[in-house]
């Protein structure tokens, strides 16, 4: 129970302010800054995938993302090592935060900069927390259906990477023509670098990585064309999915994360200066989709499936293989970006415990919402607590009576289980106790409601609603909406900070177990090997290539690989110990 | 077997000083903490301090924390 392999990415908004204009650096370029503090802290070794990344010695990894850097735009992401039981992620979690919240004050950045962990920016741009969790794709006739729709994809793949082959050579071709305008006209052009700059992009001119490698207006059109070439295998793929991947789950959990806005949001002041209680939730438009391929923004994300197909089996055939596992990363988007403890630990820990409930079968009559999106965006702007939606069937229910229903289901599932550990047992007393606060708060009289919030150093929404009611009236816009970003400033001048260091926050992991974690990755888990290499040979001059599934060792035919789903042994025990690295073959990713 | 499994896991994060059960302490602190109907007040003189800050220039912070994505 609680058990599951789980991990947590964060997107970290960027603060910066330049000392002055002509010094400001790209986001790339504090993105380095970030990623060469970090490497005085802990080992890391750059990642082997097709983002540009850096592996922490604690088996996590640090991103630069971004869909258009040369356009200037991109945001700094930091993965979790895939960890077991929700008390370890939140460890896992605040190791992280503490990781680049110390990396980016040492980071020697003229001016100011910081990270903050927040789910949107106050211009409306939407990025923050997902959640992966380790369960079954689909079971029976489904899960077949699922891999025999796999098999039946490939065309579509085929023709993807075709296109993509296409693209490059036209790319190719630009390029020659580019040079060839280059030297036609660069002794005619006022100023010959922009005129470079404008063909060829940063990378070229100035010989170093940038993050820009073409020019944004290539990349413009290189983004719409990739768009369009995998169009078709996009559609086919989320026609699959919809039809067959985590149907089971999805039917279980859905109401359930409507309405977990309850105890894990965040709080959020939107465009109109409504509080609401989470940040991601409005943003949400469709139950399943690829997140961003066509502005979708999914709770139920098949992203990774689609970056599998497209680019991973192009290296790998081993990673096309992979997909017909019968478990699979359940990635969920919808999660807010938490500060405080218990939220997070209540967030990952409850939906782990309906996420078992689910598997054992035990949760088949579960409510299901008639209108899933409109009630995930109800239930998160509804801070009183009390507005009802419809559930298929004819009845209603609020988001209290939701979390309620799967409390008690999850109370009896633990009841009857035979290895209820006691972090199961906290985390249902911890859930009943606030659910039984929150009620106690809705049941007073609106006017009293705004002067006590409760579970303020409990809950992030509440803690937030009382800093902003401690503004008092007539509050411009811009003022609250600095409260609720300012409140997730990783630095000591960030509002949660402050509450922090006063004394007046709820812990769920001491500071010495954060500490430890920034440096040692969690046991029984792909990280567990993962983090063993990358300490051993991390300053070794062997080159290493680490990445999700493998950990490479050496280049060319004396390479050797480490498959890191290979963490347990035969006997179906798991161990903590690495096994003995293989040759390399030519599927190797 | 999961009950198997969760042993091992136990065991293997007590030996290592991992991240192991809710310390005792810390679920004192928290059953009061969400007994209580605000938890354990902010100090004033913090209250004051993000107040204060809350004030001066809001709408350059905003500015400086935008982070477009590029996908959007």
């Amino acid at each position: 129970m609680l058990n599951r392999l789980a991990g947590l990415e964060t997107e970290y908004a960027i603060r910066y302010r330049p000392a002055d204009e002509p010094s400001r650096l790209s986001r790339f370029r504090l993105y380095q800054r970030l990623v060469g503090a970090v490497r005085q802290v802990v080992l890391t070794v750059r990642a082997h995938h097709f983002k540009e990344g850096v592996f922490t010695a604690n088996g996590g990894a640090i991103w630069f993302e971004s869909e258009r850097p040369a356009g200037g735009a991109g945001l700094i992401e930091g993965s979790t090592p895939e960890c077991r039981g929700p008390r370890q992620l939140v460890a896992y979690q605040r190791a992280q935060d503490r990781l680049v919240a110390r990396a980016a004050a040492a980071a020697g950045v003229e001016g100011d900069f910081g990270l903050i962990k927040v789910d949107r920016d106050a211009q409306g741009n939407v990025f923050g927390a997902q959640e992966n969790y380790d369960v079954p794709i689909a079971r029976g006739w489904r899960l077949w259906a699922w891999r025999a729709g796999l098999i039946g994809l490939f065309p579509f793949v085929l023709l993807s990477w075709a296109g993509f082959g296409l693209l490059i050579l036209m790319l190719l071709a630009y390029l020659g023509a580019a040079g060839m305008v280059y030297m036609a006209f660069r002794r005619l052009a006022r100023e010959p670098r922009a005129l470079a700059l404008a063909l060829f992009g940063r990378d070229l001119v100035e010989g170093r990585e940038t993050g820009a490698p073409t020019p944004a207006w290539v990349e413009s059109i290189v983004l719409n064309a990739t768009r369009v070439l995998s169009a078709p295998l996009a559609i086919a793929l989320f026609v699959h999915c919809r039809l067959f991947a985590f149907r089971e789950i999805r039917r279980g959990l859905t109401a359930f994360l409507a309405s977990r806005c309850v105890v894990s949001g965040s709080g959020y002041v939107d465009m109109a200066g409504n509080f609401q209680l989470a940040d991601k939730a409005p943003a949400m438009n469709c139950l399943v989709g690829f997140g961003g391929f066509l502005r979708d923004r999914p709770v139920y994300t098949m992203g990774h499936f689609f970056k599998t197909l497209c680019v991973e089996c192009v290296f790998s055939p081993r990673a096309f293989a992979s997909l017909f596992a019968p478990r699979q990363r359940l990635q969920i988007a919808l999660g807010d970006s938490n500060m405080c403890e218990i939220s997070e630990w209540l967030k990952v820990g409850t939906t782990m415990f309906v996420l078992d409930a689910i598997e054992a079968g035990v949760l088949r009559k579960a409510p299901v919402l008639r209108n899933p999106i409109p009630a995930f965006r109800a239930f998160a702007a509804d801070a009183g607590m009390d507005h009802a939606v419809a559930l298929r069937g004819g009845r209603t229910a609020s988001a209290l009576d939701l979390q309620r229903y799967y409390l008690d289901a999850c109370r009896r599932f633990a009841r009857h289980h035979p290895a209820t550990s006691r972090e199961a047992v906290d985390l249902l007393e911890c859930w009943e106790r606030t659910l039984d606060a929150i009620t106690a708060w809705t049941s007073r009289p609106p006017s009293e409601r705004s002067s006590a919030a409760p579970l303020v150093g409990v809950l992030d929404w509440a803690t937030k609603r009382y800093l902003l009611d401690q503004l008092g009236d007539g509050v411009s816009w811009a003022q609250r909406k600095k409260v609720d970003l300012r409140y997730h400033e990783l630095s000591e001048e960030g509002y949660f900070h402050q509450l922090v260091t006063a004394g007046v926050v709820t812990r769920v992991v001491t500071d010495e177990e954060v500490e430890r974690a920034v440096r040692v990755a969690p046991p029984d888990s792909p990280a567990t090997m993962r983090g063993h290499f990358l300490r051993e040979f991390g300053d070794a001059e062997i080159w290493l290539g680490v990445n999700w599934r493998t950990v490479t060792l050496g280049r060319g035919r004396g390479a050797k690989v480490v498959r890191l789903d290979r963490y347990h042994d035969e006997s179906g025990r798991r161990t903590t110990k690495p096994r003995r690295p293989r040759r390399a073959s030519p599927d190797r990713s | 077997m999961e009950s198997k499994c969760h042993s091992d896991v136990h065991e293997a994060s007590t030996r290592s000083g991992e991240v192991a059960d809710l310390p005792g302490v810390v679920r004192d602190v928290l059953a009061d903490a969400i007994a209580s109907s605000v938890a354990v007040p902010p100090p004033a003189n913090v209250l004051r301090a993000i107040r204060s800050d809350s004030r001066a220039a809001p709408k350059a912070y905003l500015d400086e924390c935008e982070t477009p994505f590029g996908g959007e």
